[in-house]
């Protein structure tokens, strides 16, 4: 039986430092793989580290959004 | 027969001078235009206020959209509007594990190019399910599928428009 509730992810800690930028992340969501101000720059620090298809996210600044991730 | 599928709530924090406490129900997600598909996943949002799933623009160029030839409409609702261009395309969400693929008109919109998720609207998504429930309080969201649970990680739902079209 499933349970009904799981803990939350939280992410926010971890993404606090790339205001304004998009991040690889690991697909378990729980490391950065890299950054960068463009999608391909983002993508391109993922494949250094050998993941071809990374989570990406944006992660808002002051001018696009108030909650980060 | 039915089964359900239970998703947790992520996590967000407010820039400052806010700096709040906010959990919003998110999927990951990639994006399928014949044999393209997008080289990595992203957030979405399921949102029961979007009547459809709507992308940044720039993961549809990615899948090759032209949008030069497509005519755009209005909308509402996400950054103040803009405008949405819509196309065909296959989604794919992963929940607890499970691979969910649907086929929908879906809209694509320059607004959402800024803020980098997906929405997951009632047109294609919510029509997967028999039922969604956002527990606010347990910060959880679940997703009632119609059919037996499936053994293997990826799966159409029974009623969903990629299973009948296929």
């Amino acid at each position: 039986m499933m349970p009904d509730t799981k803990e939350p992810i939280n992410l926010a800690k971890l993404l606090m430092p790339y205001k304004g930028k998009w991040v690889t992340l690991t697909r378990d969501e729980k490391s950065v793989l890299g950054a960068g101000n463009t999608i391909d720059e983002a993508l391109k620090a993922a494949e250094k580290k050998g993941e071809l298809f990374p989570f990406l996210i944006k992660v808002p600044d002051e001018t696009t959004g108030a909650f980060l991730y | 027969m039915s089964y359900i599928l239970t998703v947790p709530y992520t996590k967000l924090i407010s820039l400052p001078p806010n700096e709040g406490i906010m959990y919003s129900p998110r999927l990951p997600t990639a994006l399928e235009l014949g044999s393209c598909r997008t080289q990595f996943s992203f957030p979405s949002v399921v949102d029961s206020g979007a009547d459809y799933c709507i992308f940044p623009l720039e993961f549809g160029e990615r899948l090759g959209i032209d949008f030069k030839n497509l005519q755009s409409s209005p909308a509402s609702g996400f950054g103040g509007g803009g405008h949405c261009f819509y196309h065909k395309i296959n989604v794919l969400v992963v929940v607890e594990n499970l691979g969910l693929k649907f086929e929908c008109f879906a809209g694509f919109s320059d607004q959402m190019d800024k803020l980098g998720i997906g929405l997951l609207g009632r047109h294609g998504f919510f029509e997967l399910f028999e039922e969604v429930i956002f527990d606010q309080r347990n910060r959880v969201f679940k997703l009632k599928v119609p059919g037996e649970r499936p053994i293997n990680s990826s799966q159409t739902p029974a009623n969903s428009p990629a299973a009948s079209s296929s």
